[in-house]
């Protein structure tokens, strides 16, 4: 059988569709690394063996019947608890949800599945999203395939982990102030977040509906891409959605412009300048203040977020489904006993700081100052989109940190610093590895952000830069 | 005389009769349905669902806002206002704060002979919640998502009201109007139509502290709790004490409002813009097209119903009945004379009504009542025909085709009538003898033995005249 570690999307195709291994084999070759591999690294929920093989096999009669098969179809990945897939546990990596099955699947695994996409593994995640290390997961905590004392970073570090091990041939993911790019750059592998409202919604557990986006994690740009093609597009179960933009994005000559970070891993921005093309030409950007205000944009994302958060949890009542308490005695004790018991301390902090921010006689001075902000972050952008098509950044401050090591909720958000600009401006960006950080021998990320709207510019630019440069393939190096 | 004057604003709720639901596809109409039935994952707030908001709601905001004399707005948006109860199943209300549909507009009340405006400050579309079903000696609730995610519009008036006449007939107004334009059903009983009325009193220039009673679904409760709220806030002051700003019910049986809620436990919704929905750019063009389906509102037929010096109650006749009022206003454009627009009204009130009854579906359209009222004017045909033709009418054939192909043409030919009233009198030579001792009281019944011989045909004015002239030969 051909070697089937670290496959591409379309070697895995091409390998399918000349029948040198079947759709089964493929699928049960992850299903076996998952659960051999799975113990150290943490990263698996849960594994969904009997309708994997299933669906593997309506691929291999398919195939046997002499008819062609789509890109990704008999493709297997993995996908963030936080997408509601029907039949299957979907937790969202809370205990509030523990033991939740949905009824039905969120469109974009609809999309998957239509498309042939074979789903083996729900993987972990902070609790509803709410953190950068997937270590607030009220189940356990993830490993970074790198090195398994860090952390894989979050809140879609099941999805990065579960990419970079090799337990899926991508991984969908959800993003809301960086969380497929973050854990993306921890993990060396490609996240991409696209312009809001280009995927769907609908089905997804809602964090924070204006900033929420769906994204993949792949291994490469052109892997991220070919699924980004399939999930995109008007949902009419999703008032947010738009069709995506085909409008001509190539390559001719792209303008790009980087501005490094203060304490950033320095192997990004040596990196970049080593970079030497005719087709993107990258300018130095003095520094972030160009964005607006780095410190701006977090405390407007925070501010804004946990609101949306505090009303998007409240029917997490313990009435209708999920977990409710056993011992309590009336309506309110229901609902403290509940959220008090089900909700971890992040969950319950943002609530708290959301429905603050929301109260009579806070709101002018938090949430409304709070969509000030955001306006002002979205013009520093568009004035920086005026004379550039894209911005280049480091994904993050410095690689994936030791797991345990940052205790101060406060200084877990400042892992955020460098991708809330895109969804607080709602544009495309994606994280490529970019070099190793030399003091911990840990992949970071150049993150590459476009014009909304823009999402095939900047896979193309993320895509082209993965063809002169090979910082991507370092993963497949990785021995667990 | 009371020196306290009352000010009164309104907030309605009425349930709009669209197909589906505000913000996903489950049946609108529960009314025979089991609990829990018309849901699906979006109404119970399933993790992961999404609204979609209605375009059919929105479209009745948009005829309502024509009914309210009120502009639609050009950008509107929806907004969460958040509350944790069971009924609630997404913990927050779909409803509109910032940007409602319907903006500023008045409706005219009749009161006192005289039309009033009571301002509109706006009216918002919103979502109702389930219901809570306590079954009696358990020690449980249940509840029925049913009705979660129904459509309602709110109307909220102005503090323009001064009277609690007036407050009822603004009620029965609005009423009115969106049974008209058959936005909501108005089965107050199912709690369709409800209202919280807002009140204070005062005996100077500044306003009093008001209270709110709340959800009243009818018009004779409003005005008992109005009135009795009016009477006890008076007699509170009078005594030295203040009003505290509050939520009181009605108690209907004993008749009297009660404290609910005092402002210090008021909620605190944390109203924002609903991120899942976004804003609506609403085009004059969709307005202006929605608007003309409208045919006549309430309004219009009130004031020529009031031209014709008919009372607010035979006003309310035709007005509460949106088709009748239809057919009234295309008759009365087709008939000359005010005497015969009254006539027009009489048929409708009175054989009309009676023939509702037993009909389920009448098609009497304006142009053959006007043609049955003209046909009696011009003498073509008597009276006493037009109601044994009426049902044929309402049935929907056409007066003229039905007097020709039945022959009820009236009989006035002079020499063909007289021939018939020498005959009668020929054969009844006693009363005959007895008219022309003095009797006059016979002449009815030879009046009476003409219409039977000529099948009510005959022309009574012109058999009476004839017979006269004829007895006394």
């Amino acid at each position: 059988m051909a070697n089937l570690n670290y496959l591409s999307i379309t070697e895995a195709h091409q390998l399918l569709s000349t029948k040198q291994v079947s759709a089964k084999e493929l699928t049960q070759f992850y299903i076996d690394k998952i659960r051999r591999l799975n113990p150290k690294l943490r990263a698996v929920l849960v594994v969904c063996e009997a309708q994997a093989l299933e669906q593997a096999q309506q691929t291999d009669k398919k195939l046997a019947n002499g008819l062609s098969i789509g890109m990704l179809e008999g493709i297997p990945y993995t996908a963030k608890d936080m997408f509601m897939t029907r039949g299957v546990q979907t937790t969202a990596g809370s205990k509030i949800l523990e033991n939740y099955t949905p009824p039905y699947s969120a469109s974009v695994i609809q999309k998957l599945d239509t498309a042939g996409a074979i789903m083996i593994a729900k993987v972990n995640q902070d609790e509803f999203a709410h953190g950068g290390s997937t270590e607030n997961s009220s189940y356990h905590a993830t490993h970074n395939p790198w090195d398994l004392d860090r952390v894989p970073g979050g809140s879609s570090g099941g999805s990065a982990a579960s990419v970079a091990a090799d337990f899926g041939i991508f991984s969908l993911g959800t993003d809301t102030g960086g969380s497929i790019r973050q854990p993306a750059s921890y993990c060396g592998v490609t996240g991409f977040k696209p312009t809001y409202g280009v995927v769907s919604r609908y089905g997804v557990v809602a964090m924070a509906s204006s900033f929420d986006c769906v994204g993949p994690v792949a291994r490469s740009a052109q892997d991220a891409q070919i699924v980004f093609e399939i999930i995109a597009g008007k949902d009419p179960r999703d008032s947010t959605t738009i069709e995506l933009s085909t409008a001509s994005q190539g390559l001719s000559r792209i303008n790009a412009i980087f501005y490094d970070a203060e304490a950033a891993g320095r192997q990004v921005s040596s990196a970049v300048s080593e970079l030497n093309s005719d087709i993107v030409s990258i300018k130095i950007g003095n520094d972030l203040t160009a964005f607006g205000s780095t410190e701006l944009a977090l405390a407007a994302y925070y501010v804004l977020v946990s609101s949306e958060i505090s009303s998007n949890l409240e029917r997490y009542d313990g009435v209708r489904y999920g977990s409710s308490a056993k011992d309590a005695d009336d309506l309110i004790q229901t609902y403290f006993k509940t959220r008090g018991e089900f909700f971890g301390p992040e969950v319950k902090r943002r609530n708290i700081i959301g429905t603050y921010a929301l109260s009579a006689g806070y709101y002018d001075a938090y949430y409304k100052k709070a969509m000030q902000a955001r306006t002002i972050i979205k013009k520093s952008l568009d004035k920086i989109f005026e004379h550039n098509d894209i911005i280049l950044t480091p994904t993050t401050l410095g690689g994936a940190f030791k797991l345990g090591s940052i205790t101060d909720p406060v200084e877990m958000y400042q892992t955020d610093l460098l991708t809330v600009f895109a969804n607080l401006a709602g544009i495309p960006a994606i994280s490529i590895p970019f070099g190793i950080e030399l003091s911990s021998g840990m992949p970071l990320g150049l993150q590459i952000m476009g014009k909304q709207g823009n999402d095939l510019q900047v896979l193309n630019v993320a895509n082209y830069l993965q063809t002169i440069t090979n910082w991507h393939t370092k993963v497949s190096e990785l021995k667990l | 005389m009371s020196k306290y004057k009352p000010t009164i604003g309104i907030e309605i709720h009425a349930q709009l009769t669209t197909k589906s639901k505000m913000f996903c596809g489950c049946d609108n109409n529960s009314r025979k349905a089991q609990p829990n039935v018309n849901i699906c994952p979006v109404c119970i707030a399933l993790p992961g669902t999404l609204p979609v908001a209605n375009k059919g709601a929105i479209e009745m905001a948009i005829k309502l806002a024509h009914g309210l004399n009120a502009k639609v707005a050009t950008n509107t948006s929806f907004d969460r206002k958040n509350y944790f109860y069971p009924d609630s199943p997404k913990g927050y209300q779909i409803t509109q704060m910032d940007q409602p549909i319907i903006q500023k507009g008045h409706v005219e009340i009749l009161v006192a002979d005289q039309f009033i405006s009571i301002g509109i400050h706006h009216a918002h579309l919103e979502e109702d919640a389930g219901k809570l079903i306590h079954p009696e000696g358990t020690d449980y609730s249940l509840v029925d998502f049913n009705r979660a995610g129904t459509p309602l519009v709110e109307i909220v008036s102005e503090p323009d009201i001064k009277s609690t006449e007036q407050a009822k007939r603004y009620l029965q107004e609005v009423y009115n109007i969106v049974t008209s334009l058959g936005v909501c059903d108005g089965d107050m009983q199912h709690g369709n139509f409800k209202f919280d009325l807002n009140v204070s009193v005062s005996n100077s220039a500044e306003l009093g502290t008001r209270t709110e009673l709340k959800n009243l679904n009818s018009f004779r409760n409003a005005e008992r709790a109005l009135s009795y709220e009016i009477n006890r806030q008076i007699e509170v002051l009078e005594g030295g004490g203040t009003i505290e700003q509050e939520t009181r019910g009605w108690n209907d049986t004993k008749a009297v409002t009660f404290s609910q809620r005092s402002k210090e436990q008021a909620n605190d919704y944390r109203y924002f813009p609903e991120p899942d929905i976004p804003p609506m750019v609403l085009s004059r063009e969709l307005v202006s097209s929605v608007q003309s389906e409208i045919k006549i509102l309430p309004i219009n037929v009130r004031k020529e119903l009031h031209l014709l010096k008919l009372s607010v109650s035979e006003q309310d006749i035709l007005i509460s009945q949106p088709k009748t009022a239809e057919i009234f206003m295309s008759a009365q454009a087709r008939l000359k004379s005010p005497e015969l627009v009254k006539q027009a009204v009489n048929w409708l009130v009175g054989d009309y009504q009676a023939i509702l009854v037993k009909t389920k579906k009448p098609v009497l359209t304006g142009g053959n009542l006007a043609e049955l009222i003209t046909l009696i004017e011009d003498g073509t045909i008597s009276s006493k025909i037009a109601k044994d033709i009426f049902a044929e009418v309402v049935a929907g054939l056409k007066p003229t085709d039905i007097v020709s192909s039945k022959g009820l043409k009236q009989l006035s030919d002079n020499s063909e009538l007289e021939l018939i009233i020498k005959k009668i009198i020929l054969d009844n030579p006693k009363p005959a003898e007895a008219y022309r001792a003095g009797n006059e009281r016979v002449l009815g019944f030879f009046v009476g033995q003409a219409m039977q011989a000529t099948n009510g045909q005959a022309n009574p004015t012109k058999v009476s005249s004839l017979m006269v002239k004829l007895l006394k030969e």
